[in-house]
Formats: structure tokens, sequence, C-alpha cells
């Protein structure tokens, strides 16, 4: 076993880090702050193989954040519509499809680095928002966007989640202003970027 | 977006690399950087603690953290994407597929 020291976290990846379990601790826009910790922990469960409990959520609500956890790619457009059929709603269900989703990627980046998995939060109380955004539909795909359904505004329909998906993508990837600099260098170049971001993709059958 | 930016800096690229870590590539540690995304992506301890020592040695600490935070934010991208479903268009399917099908895949019935 080779021994290292621990590798330094850009501040503004630390800063971005905190501002997400934070934000996930508290009640979001649909779910309750127990509900999105809950959540977490039907990822951590599913990707370490484990079984979950309930802990308070839905059958469905557990189904759902372990297939998109862990079976993203098999997802079909009758799944999520069954989904709402069995009483997870459309927007709850966007909500928590960006909750697994933002804690698989925070769990590979400290998994990547050589640390140990953040401790889920305590529940930080508050209630949910409900808070609705004006033009979200679903417009060619499955669940509702504000415009057409594509990568840039997966969550747009729950804005809580839209600007967590983007805080999280700038400071681990690129924001959408440096999407367009393909001679960016951020301790990778872009093409070594991309390199990782085809590689992620094929991995999880996504051909996104 | 990876053929994009090999072409802008002019190097080259087979994107069966991909799949194929043997496959020649221009892009600077490409056979660490895939070693330890494929590590990481397995949650293979044992495989992965070597890969990140390889690309620590080889490319330095700063690539490995942006290394585990972009193969970070594709899985997060990958999950809300296939939880949307989103449809491209049948005019997307002649432009696409080739790619796919260099990569051993098929195009989802859904895209269209």
């Amino acid at each position: 076993m080779e021994k290292e020291g621990p590798l330094e976290v850009p501040p503004e990846i630390e800063a971005m880090l905190d501002r997400q379990w934070q934000g996930l601790a508290r009640a979001g826009t649909w779910l309750r702050d127990s509900e999105r910790i809950s959540v977490a922990r039907v990822v951590r469960d599913a990707r370490a193989g484990r079984e979950s409990d309930s802990r308070g959520l839905s059958a469905t609500a557990v189904e759902a954040a372990r297939k998109i956890a862990v079976d993203a790619h098999h997802i079909t457009g009758e799944w999520v519509t069954g989904c709402h059929e069995r009483g997870l709603d459309e927007l709850p269900m966007l909500e928590l499809t960006s909750v697994v989703a933002r804690v698989a990627a925070m769990d590979t980046f400290a998994t990547g680095i050589g640390a140990e998995l953040t401790p889920l939060p305590e529940a930080a109380g508050g209630e949910p928002t409900r808070e609705t955004v004006k033009g979200a539909k679903k417009t060619k795909g499955w669940q509702p966007t504000r415009g057409v359904a594509g990568a840039p505004n997966a969550f747009s329909a729950v804005a809580a989640e839209h600007e967590a998906l983007h805080d999280l993508h700038s400071a681990f990837y690129l924001s959408l202003e440096e999407m367009g600099q393909m001679e960016i260098d951020k301790g990778l170049d872009r093409g070594q970027m991309e390199l990782l971001a085809s590689k992620t993709s094929d991995y999880n059958d996504c051909m996104y | 977006m990876l053929r994009a930016s090999c072409k802008t800096s002019q190097v080259s690229l087979d994107i069966k690399v991909v799949i194929d870590h043997e496959v020649p590539c221009g892009i600077r540690h490409y056979q660490e950087l895939l070693a330890f995304a494929d590590a990481l992506l397995r949650q293979d301890g044992p495989a992965l603690d070597h890969a990140r020592s390889t690309l620590r040695r080889e490319a330095g600490d700063a690539a490995v953290v942006r290394a585990a935070a972009v193969v970070g934010n594709f899985q997060m991208m990958n999950r809300a994407l296939d939880a949307l479903g989103a449809q491209f268009g049948a005019q997307m399917r002649p432009l696409m597929a080739p790619l796919a099908g260099e990569l051993g895949r098929e195009l989802p019935a859904h895209w269209d």
C-alpha cells in the first residue's frame, strides 16, 4: 500500500460541497428535510449493494431512489409514469432525482480523492416551499422542464434543484460560461476532462 | 465534446479508447486517467488506490482532484438525463448512430 498525504481540495469545491450538504439537510421545494436525507441514505445503500428500509419514504420513493442511483439507464417513460400513478408526483420525483444524482456525484468525488464519505447531515428543518416554475411542463421529455428537455434544464421545473445542479456542475466541471472554452485548463485540460466524461457515460450506459 | 476538444487542440483521438484503453490517443496521461475513472466507477478500492497513486505521480495532485470531480459531475448528469428521457428527435439519429456504433452501442428508442 502506497502511503501518501491527503489531497488538497480547492476552496471553490469545498465551499460548494458545504452548500450542497447544508441545502440537502433542509426542507426542499416538495420534500421534507427528513425525506431528503432518507433519499440520500437510500442512495448510499443502493451503491453499496445493501437493502434499504423505508425510513419515512413511500415504497415508490425508495424504488425510485434506488433505480436512479444504480440502474438509471434502464428507466423508461412507462416506469416514470408508473411512479406517478403509485403516488410519487412529477415535481417531488424531480426533486428526488436531483438529490439522488447530487449525492452520487459527491460520494464519487470523496471516494475518488481517497476521503471518507461525508456523514449524512441531521435534519435542519424548514417546510417545503411548494414553489412552482412558471411555464414548466413536459416538453420532449418524461419529466417537466422549462423549455425543451436537455442537460442544462434537466431540473429546471424545481428552481432550487436547478440552481443546485449548476452549482455542482460549475465547481466539479465547468460553468455554462466555461462550456464554450475548449482551451480551458482546471487542473486537467479540456480533452482530458471530456475523456473522463465519456468514460463515465459509457460505464453508466448513458448515451446522452 | 470530446471530439470537439481534441479537434481544437489538434490531438489525435480514436473514440474507441473509451472502451479499449490500449487504443493510441493523443490526450496527455489518457491511460492513467481512464484507469482511475474505471476503478472509481467500479468502486474497486485496491485498484483505485493504485490508479490514484499512479495518476498523482504522473499528472499531479490537481489532476487527481479534478478527475474525481469530473467523474462525479457526470455521475450526476447521467442520472439526470436518463431520468429525464429527453427526446432529441429523429433528425439526430443519423448524426449520433455512427458514434454509438463505434462504441458498440445503440441509441435509445425513445430518442426519436
